[in-house]
């Protein structure tokens, strides 16, 4: 059987004003699982998770999510819907404190019950988050940011999240943690779509990968396949492999 | 036959060539300008308005310096062109000195003023500047009103046509001479927007972090763009002074300033023709529509319809008025050829 | 010294009508990303709309104080919604030039509908002044200051405590991410729009029964509350409401006891100097703009 993905991009095309920047990409996020996007700077890579989230104006193709049109809803629509992001360069609310952020995470849930269900949850997948709930969220460490920008799109329980290099100016240490906390999030039920430029490590934690370059898909496959591809050696993992 | 069908057909090419340099077409532009008063049936009422056309062009030029190419706005420039007027007017009549080395020192005080102005507030961000002007603009308010020595506060300030070399000045050359400047002004200002100046405040109006990346000072434009547009407006106040030959602080308001953001925008941003079609749009329309039965008795109906203009001209038509012949040419072309070709479109892209 | 309290308690009452005109600015400064400088020209046509349905119809002064109030909200959120939403592919600084554009219909119209002479508008509190320790005091004074502080206090804790506020700061703190984390900030413009605009009205309500009301009346309000905005740094809400206060302070005592001719020369001169030190005001940080 063949199951509905969870999120799915057909032939989406996206543009800054004349420039055009997705000419045509196909994506299948299955639920339950990692899809990576990968590719160099200028791909196009963010601008995708730019589209689905209603950033960018999608001017052809379609996003679907659960089988239901998102293509060119206003964002915070999208967002309503179950769609979460942690964006590139983590974004927190840096005059904000730890909570206030993660409070903002949970705008768009009305329950409040759910909200607390969730804040416990987060709490416990990043203890010290709660351990500096009141602190100025610009004056945490860059892998602390993180997980706050992570934890703060939990807080929307999502149906799928998106991640936008999420160890961009981390240290080597931190990087492996947050791949960890990755593959936690994933193996408790989080279905994330995941976009990086540290190939290697992505593609040991992703079920499946896409590589962009310049607007297009030029290569898909498993996470194991693409490790193992040539030419995907050679472009991406080059100076990488230990 | 006479000469002139053997005399055309070596002349046109000329023309043609030569129209390609701007500052032949601003120097045909400033011929035609000056000859108008001499039109038969144009009144003496109807010169003075051109007076005012052509010493708010000038202001106007310098603001689009600001405006169109920095991308920052003043809102007490009217100020400085009360500067301008008064410092000609008394360096003229009171210290008798002679009538070039007024216009020079209304030019070099406000420029002086703009540059120690735009020192402090052009380091600020946001609409600093603005504010700053406009608190600048009212205390050199007060100095018009109390500084009675210098200005006579309201009781006005009197002073005559200029006077060079011995030659007096009457209206009509008083005019051709304010032409002339203008003329001289738009060379200048072209020369500097297509120097690298100028290119370096282009880039740095649609994106001042994309300008700074590039290695554009945006101080140091930022700070001539103000200066030069102070400046300008200083000339235009010694104008204004040798052509009205009357200044009081009343006619130095807020909505002078006001009037020139109208005059660069409804024009054209970013052009120099814009300004001066911008400018003759501001002067020319309170008279226009005084002729409109109904309007023409209401007072301020044409302020209030250049507040509107300016709204529609932003939101519909932002490349201004200076673009409306080139549009109606291409819409023109597009209707004759079909939609085979589409045209290049000159519209603003968001950012 | 009670002189000396006098101008004090002057100063504080003109610091409450630029306090709530810079919280109007620094609100749509902050989430709609644009100076509103017409502001006070909005004001100042509805104090005209109050002093009319004033002489007009029988109702007390607050409840024409508030029904003005409500219109202004209406008149922010019409202003926004016709005018800023649609403009978002002009030229750099469109916006702010549009405002410039509603100052100059705003400024022509007013006389055109109400004519050119000045109106009386009464006071809110008619009682003659109260003598505190010798120091004078006008029951309106009273009310003017009592109002501000309550209105403030509320709107800060709108801002601290709410989910509201919550997206209101978030929004000003970085849109794109605040649209991602769900906050429809096109929404928040427009409410940041309505209130702006309504707290000049009452800021313009406010100082009419001081000033009378005229074309003009409005002028100097503006100018100073988009000083004390620079003076307190436009990147907290708090920063302006503070400058607002020590601006009108300022102004009282420079104006005693230096000179009234040229207080504002003074005053502005010393807060342009101020800025050469401190551009970021005297609560800011430095601003990071964005590409």
């Amino acid at each position: 059987m063949t199951e509905q993905p969870l999120l799915k991009l057909t032939n989406v095309e996206a543009s800054y004003g004349s420039i055009r920047v997705l000419k045509g990409i196909n994506i299948e996020v299955p639920r339950g699982q990692i899809v990576a996007l990968l590719g160099a700077n200028g791909a196009g890579k963010t601008t995708t998770l730019r589209a689905i989230t209603g950033l960018v104006k999608v001017t052809g193709g379609s996003i679907e999510l659960e089988g239901e049109s998102i293509t060119r809803l206003p964002t915070e629509q999208v967002i309503s819907r179950g769609v979460a992001t942690s964006p590139e360069g983590r974004q927190v609310f840096a005059e904000l404190t730890v909570l206030e952020n993660l409070k903002i995470g949970a705008f768009a849930l009305r329950d409040r019950s759910l909200v607390k269900k969730n804040l416990a949850r987060v709490y416990a997948f990043f203890p010290v988050l709660k351990e500096r709930h009141k602190q100025i969220a610009g004056t945490l460490s860059g892998g602390e940011q993180q997980m706050l920008s992570m934890g703060r799109a939990l807080m929307a329980s999502p149906r799928v999240l998106l991640l936008d290099e999420p160890s961009l100016g981390l240290a080597p240490l931190i990087v492996r943690d947050i791949f960890q906390i990755i593959k936690d999030l994933n193996s408790e039920g989080a279905t994330i779509l995941i976009v990086e430029q540290n190939a290697l490590q992505t593609l040991k934690v992703a079920h499946y990968a896409y590589i962009l370059e310049v607007g297009y898909l030029i290569l898909q496959g498993t996470g194991r396949e693409l490790l193992n591809n040539p030419s995907v050696k050679a472009a991406y993992l080059g100076g990488h492999i230990h | 036959m006479n000469k002139s069908t053997t005399f055309l057909p070596t002349l046109m090419p000329m023309l043609r060539l030569a129209w390609k340099k701007a500052w032949f077409r601003y120097v045909s532009f400033g011929v035609v300008l000056a000859a108008l008063p001499l039109i038969p049936g144009m009144t003496s009422s109807n010169a003075t308005i051109l007076g005012s056309v052509v010493y708010f062009s000038i202001a106007a030029l310098g603001f689009q310096v600001l405006l169109g190419y920095s991308g920052q706005i003043s809102l007490g420039h009217t100020a400085f062109i009360g500067v301008g007027a008064y410092v000609s007017g008394y360096i003229v009549k009171e210290l008798g000195l002679p009538f070039p080395l007024a216009v020079l020192a209304a030019a070099v005080l406000p420029f002086i003023l703009g540059l120690v102005l735009g020192l402090i507030a052009l380091r600020l961000e946001g609409y600093y500047l603005a504010i700053a002007t406009l608190g600048l603009a009212e205390s050199i308010r007060i100095v018009f009103i109390e500084a009675h020595g210098f200005t006579r506060g309201f009781s006005g300030f009197f002073s005559n046509y200029p006077r060079v070399l011995g030659y007096q000045f009457n209206k009509g050359s008083t005019y051709v001479f304010m032409v002339a400047i203008l003329v001289a002004l738009m060379i200048l200002v072209y020369n500097f927007i297509n120097a690298a100046t100028g290119r370096a405040l282009a880039a740095m109006r649609s994106s001042q972090s994309a300008a700074q990346a590039m290695g554009v000072s945006l101080f140091k434009y930022k700070l001539m763009a103000f200066a030069i547009s102070t400046g300008f407006a200083g000339i235009a106040g010694a104008m204004y002074m040798h052509f009205f030959r009357y200044s009081d602080p009343t006619i130095w308001n807020s909505g002078l300033s006001l009037n020139l953001v109208v005059a660069c925008i409804v024009g054209g941003i970013a052009s120099i023709e814009g300004a001066v079609i911008g400018a003759a749009f501001v002067v020319a329309m309170p008279e226009l529509l005084r002729i409109v039965p109904g309007l023409g008795s209401i007072n301020g109906a044409s302020f209030v319809l250049s507040g509107v203009v300016i709204i529609l001209v932003l939101l519909f038509y932002p490349g201004g008025l200076v673009n409306v012949a080139s549009d109606i040419g291409k819409l023109r072309s597009r209707l004759s050829k079909g939609s085979k070709h589409p045209e290049r479109s000159t519209e603003y892209v968001a950012e | 010294m009670q002189i000396f309290f006098q101008n004090v308690i002057g100063g504080i009452e003109a610091g409450s009508m630029y306090a709530l005109a810079a919280l109007g600015l620094v609100l749509i400064y902050r989430t709609a990303k644009m100076s509103n400088f017409a502001q006070g020209t909005i004001g100042m046509f509805n104090a005209y709309i109050a002093y009319f349905v004033l002489a007009r119809t029988n109702l007390p002064l607050p409840a024409v104080a508030i029904l003005s109030v409500i219109v202004a909200f209406v008149v922010g959120a019409l202003i926004e919604l016709v005018i800023m939403r649609r403009a978002s592919s002009t030229i750099p600084m469109g916006k702010p030039i549009m405002t410039l554009g509603l100052i100059i219909i705003f400024q022509g119209l007013a006389p055109m509908i109400f004519g050119p002479v000045p109106f009386q508008f009464p006071r809110f509190v008619q009682k003659p002044a109260l003598d505190i320790a010798g120091v004078k005091m006008l029951p309106n004074t009273l009310v003017i200051i009592s109002v501000t502080i309550i209105l403030v206090a509320i709107l800060f804790y709108v801002l601290q405590n709410t989910r509201l506020g919550l997206a209101v700061r978030v929004t000003a703190a970085n849109e794109t991410t605040a649209r991602l984390m769900g906050v429809p900030t096109r929404a928040v413009s427009l409410g940041a729009w309505s209130v702006a605009t309504a707290l000049g009205a009452l800021s313009a309500i406010m100082v009419a029964p001081l000033t009378s009301v005229t074309v003009t009346m409005m002028e100097t309000i503006h100018l100073n509350s988009f000083i004390a905005a620079i003076l307190g740094g436009f990147s907290t809400f708090h920063g302006p409401v503070v400058g607002a206060f020590i601006l009108g302070v300022a102004n009282n005592i420079i104006s005693y006891y230096i000179s009234s001719k040229w207080v504002v020369a003074i005053l502005y001169t010393c807060i342009l100097a101020f800025t050469i030190f401190k551009p970021q005001g005297l609560f800011g940080k430095a601003f990071v703009k964005k590409v």
